[in-house]
């Protein structure tokens, strides 16, 4: 024990150590020196014969370094050193390498925060344990306050079962007036199976479910602290929710936002009433496995309990399947996705980083291959193979680890980015919104620590190879022609999956990020609606009834927004589109679904867009039995080429379960429209149909026109009329179509930033490694052009020699590549590049040219630079 | 005059070991020279492997140096044993006859053993 601490605090006193040494070799000299002088030798010869006995300072050094125990860890501080020194003394090579690993480095990181989620557990006493029980999500079928019931009667394997749903609701407080709160409508029995005691007061209990109870609500920790200045008082206060009258009987202690990211519980009545199969209130299940169950057990239980349900009512649980799950599978929506998928992808984000760290390798090899001569000089003073490789790979790791850790800074913000932009924040279990957990630090540093060796190791034995002299002197040689194929090939690989590669990456971006064109004045339309604050259906808890009242509702607001004199005409949709085939006449059926969308009369009149052909529709249309229905112009081109879509007939096919299913009544095409939105890259859309439908209970969305003076003024009176009109719990949208289209700039600088750092890393990393591959060939050909330009060759040529060999990678890479993302596009189906492939191919082969032969132009100034007699001086 | 022969591996450190025991406090130097002396001249020491393992059993805390003068005058680090250095040359000591007895069953005359 005692030794190993003086190790390590010898660790540290390393460089005195040294000195120490040095003294003492010093007089060992001294001695031995005088010895010799007594023996009648001349001064300088005693002086030689004593160094020669010792076999040289730097050598008697070097081995005590390497026989040190923990030398290895003592090396490395020097070596740090000297590898950041090298990595500052070569910029580019250092940031190509670190921007490229960085990124790769990110990517795995993500994927691995992930993997973390999918095994993660509820942050309570055995969390491991809770489940969550629901239908698997073959479609919108969530199980329901009927199931909720009837499994906690009949289940064993699982303790105390709570159910949930979240609603929105408008909070009003005495201290801090009115705001909107997101509420866990929740069983009492919820507190029981997280079993987390409240801070102050008490949990919901089964008395409070009850209907007619007094309502009640607990709070978060939080909004404990910033809704009610953590009034010690607060227990038996008055809070308004959505009108009602709450009052508040307890606090849960910090750190408690289950059942995902909740500040607010009340509780989740379970009246006789709202308890009926497939109907009722849906909500999500979870519940403690028992002590020493598995979930597949109680999965079986489950689906014993699921297949009399059946028999009991064959139609309605036809399709339904039940689960148990791990709790965060569910509350991720993972149910469906199994471990090895998890597992695959974090492979494969692995075999990225490999694929990147080769790539860092090979410029790698070219510098140490390089300083073959400084290895040679460091050799020959003692220092061993070992030595060596590992000082060359305590370099790569500095640039690997400050890759890591600016891979680590990514995809921290990424993480926010995206959590915060797909407003995820309410549907992720607060537990995992922390940010990147303390695990990806642990892999991120694994993953740096591989590319290393990757990146050092793999160069570094190959230079230092055992017979060093001949490799040097095969480097020296033309010999070095058997390594300069391998360079050359890997370059060809990698422009060619650059090329394969880049154009789907620069498309699935393009794609997303571009806005589509609207065919219409978008920003004279505001498109506008009331909107509940819950997300889910209403109960009839004290709200009003979303279809018929809602309807009427919409109506209203509809009429009081067509009188303001701002606006010259107003329209709606309906909330009954479907996702149809159609049916023609002569019997075909289109190959595939597309939307067909009940409007209003008005609507493209309102709207304003460009009648084509036919006529748009009146009144009469509106009408019960009604056959008039416009198409766009995707519709007409794509199932009457050649024009003649005015007076066809079609019908609209609804696909159920197996295949087709019912087609509802025939149309007559009266009019032809433009289409109202067109993809920004290639202009296409879908074939669309309308048909009219009176104002009524569908309303879904409504629009109107507006005079010209900004929607401003609009949604200020808009919201006066909502605040009349609405009751509470309810809230006016309100947006021009303009905005709508236009998508999120948030998202769009996002995705732009992420896919031009991923092209950016791609691009150098290929640039580079040309560039280096290219220095390495031009010193290792040093002779051969200085005999060259000596025999006459002009500067002409010698660039054409070189730019032609860097032309010949490129080239084949290119050809190779085209070939692959011609797969690409191929194996997925043309969807990948949306049938762009040749432009796509065209520009990324491009940039890849002119990146690879910049990179050409320094090694071929330095070819330009090489004096004959010098060059053949040398050899 | 035979070659001389190399150290054998491992056996270094028990010599230093056994020296110091015998003649107390010696530098670097003068070590190397009575390992020599005693194997009268027979056996080559690489005096730049000496270093290193003075340096190590000195951090084991088998001996312990300190900084002195010379015959010549020079600054000169004397090693002398502790008591860990000590045990350790019994242990060392104990192993070494033990191989050597066991060395010697493997030359002694059939019938013998």
């Amino acid at each position: 024990m005692t030794q190993w601490i003086r190790r390590l605090i010898n660790l540290f006193r390393r460089e005195r150590m040294e000195r120490e040494l040095e003294a003492e070799l010093e007089s060992h000299l001294g001695l031995e020196t005088d010895r010799n002088l007594r023996a009648g030798m001349p001064p300088a010869e005693a002086r030689r014969v004593a160094h020669a006995r010792l076999g040289g300072v730097e050598q008697v050094k070097e081995r005590w370094r390497e026989a040190r125990p923990l030398h290895g860890l003592a090396a490395s501080w020097l070596d740090v050193k000297l590898g950041v020194r090298m990595l500052v003394k070569s910029p580019v090579l250092s940031l190509v390498g670190g921007l490229g690993m960085a990124v790769a480095i990110a990517f795995a990181t993500g994927v691995f925060t992930f993997m973390t989620f999918y095994y993660s557990d509820v942050p309570v006493e055995d969390g491991d344990r809770i489940v969550a029980l629901d239908y698997l999500a073959l479609s919108d079928d969530r199980s329901t306050l009927f199931d909720f019931q009837l499994w906690k009667e009949e289940l064993e394997l699982l303790e105390d079962l709570a159910a949930y749903r979240t609603v929105s609701r408008d909070l009003e407080s005495p201290i801090m007036g009115s705001g909107p709160a997101k509420v866990a409508e929740m069983t009492a029995s919820g507190f029981g199976t997280l079993r987390v005691p409240p801070l102050l007061g008490r949990p919901l209990l089964n008395s409070d479910e009850a209907e007619g109870a007094q309502p009640v609500v607990v709070l978060g920790h939080r909004e404990w602290q910033t809704r009610f200045f953590a009034d010690p008082d607060v227990i038996g206060r008055e809070v308004r929710l959505d009108g009602i009258t709450h009052i508040v009987v307890g606090v849960m202690p910090e750190g408690f936002r289950l059942p995902v990211n909740h500040g607010f519980w009340t509780a989740l009545t379970t009246a006789p009433r709202l308890v009926e199969p497939v109907r009722g209130p849906q909500v999500h299940v979870f519940g403690r496995l028992a002590f020493g169950v598995e979930a597949e057990a109680a999965e079986a239980e489950a689906a014993s309990i699921g297949e009399w349900i059946l028999s009991e009512y064959p139609h309605l649980y036809e399709r339904r399947q039940v689960a148990v799950r791990p709790y965060i599978h569910t509350a991720l929506g993972l149910e469906q996705v199994p471990a090895w998928v998890i597992w695959l992808s974090q492979l494969f984000a692995g075999l990225i980083l490999v694929a990147v760290a080769v790539n860092v390798a090979v410029l790698f090899f070219a510098r140490t291959a390089l300083r073959r001569a400084e290895i040679a000089v460091r050799t020959a003073l003692g220092a061993s193979r070992r030595r060596i490789v590992t000082q060359l790979f305590v370099e790569a790791l500095a640039l690997s680890a400050a890759a890591a850790a600016f891979g680590l800074l990514i995809a921290q913000v990424a993480f926010r980015q995206v959590t915060f932009l797909a407003d995820l924040r309410d549907v992720i279990p607060y537990w995992l919104l922390e940010g990147l957990p303390p695990e990806t630090l642990l892999y991120a540093g694994g993953l740096a620590a591989v590319a290393a060796v990757v990146v050092g190791v793999l160069p570094a034995l190959q230079a230092t190879g055992r017979n060093l002299e001949g490799t040097m002197r095969e480097m020296g040689n033309g010999s070095g022609l058997r390594m300069g194929r391998t360079w050359s090939l890997l370059i060809c690989v990698q422009v060619a999956v650059a090329v394969a590669v880049l154009p789907a990456v620069v498309g699935i971006a393009w794609n997303y990020v571009l806005p589509p064109v609207t065919m219409f004045p978008a920003s004279e339309v505001l498109a506008f609606e009331l909107r509940p604050r819950s997300a889910l259906r209403a109960d009839g808890s004290g709200r009003p009834d979303q279809d018929a009242a809602y309807g009427a509702l919409q109506e209203e607001l509809l009429r009081r927004v067509e009188a303001l004199p701002e606006v010259d005409g107003v329209t709606f949709s309906s909330r009954s589109f479907s996702w149809v085939y159609f049916e023609f006449e002569d019997g075909t059926v289109s190959g595939e679904r597309n939307f067909s969308n009940p409007v209003g009369v008005e609507y493209f009149a309102t709207l304003g867009v460009p009648l084509l052909a036919g006529r748009a529709f009146d009144r009469d249309d509106a009408v019960e039995g009604t056959v008039a229905a416009v198409v766009n112009r995707a519709f007409s081109e794509e199932y009457f080429p050649g024009g003649g879509a005015l007076g066809r007939r079609f019908r609209e096919v609804t696909p159920t379960g197996g295949g087709l299913g019912e087609s509802g009544p025939w149309f007559e095409v009266v009019g032809v429209f433009e289409d109202m939105l067109r993809s920004a890259r290639d202009g296409r859309t879908r074939p669309q149909s309308y048909h009219p439908v009176p104002l009524g209970t569908e309303v879904r969305r409504l629009a109107a026109h507006m005079r010209g003076l900004g929607p401003a003024s609009v949604i200020a009176r808009a919201n006066e009329i909502a605040a009349e009109i609405a009751p509470a719990g309810f809230e006016l949208w309100a947006q021009p179509m303009s905005t709508r289209y236009a998508g999120d700039p948030r998202e769009f600088r996002f995705l732009l930033l992420g896919a031009s750092l991923a092209t950016l890393s791609v691009l150098l990393l290929s640039a580079a490694g040309i560039s280096a591959m290219m220095s390495f060939a031009v010193s290792q050909r040093r002779r051969e052009v200085g005999i060259r330009t000596a025999l006459g060759a002009t500067r002409r040529q010698v660039v054409a020699s070189i730019f032609g060999r860097s032309g010949r990678q490129l080239g084949v890479g290119l050809v190779l590549g085209a070939a692959g993302a011609a797969l690409v596009d191929r194996l997925s189906g043309e969807s990948l590049l949306q049938g762009q492939v040749g432009p796509l191919l065209l520009f990324v082969a491009a940039i890849m040219l002119l990146a690879g032969l910049l990179a050409t132009i320094g090694p071929t100034l330095r070819a330009l630079r090489i004096q004959p007699m010098e060059a053949l001086r040398e050899e | 005059m035979p070659p001389k022969a190399d150290v054998w591996k491992g056996t270094l450190a028990l010599m230093i070991l056994r020296t110091l025991d015998m003649l107390g406090p010696l530098h670097g130097y003068g070590v190397a020279r009575r390992i020599e002396q005693t194997s009268d001249q027979l056996l080559a020491i690489n005096h730049g492997t000496l270093y290193p393992q003075l340096m190590k059993l000195e951090e084991d805390g088998y001996i312990t140096g300190a900084w002195g003068v010379s015959e010549n005058g020079q600054r000169a680090k004397f090693y002398r044993l502790t008591r860990a250095g000590r045990r350790q040359l019994r242990k060392a000591t104990q192993d070494w006859e033990q191989a050597v007895a066991i060395l010697a069953k493997f030359r002694a005359p059939e019938g013998t053993r």
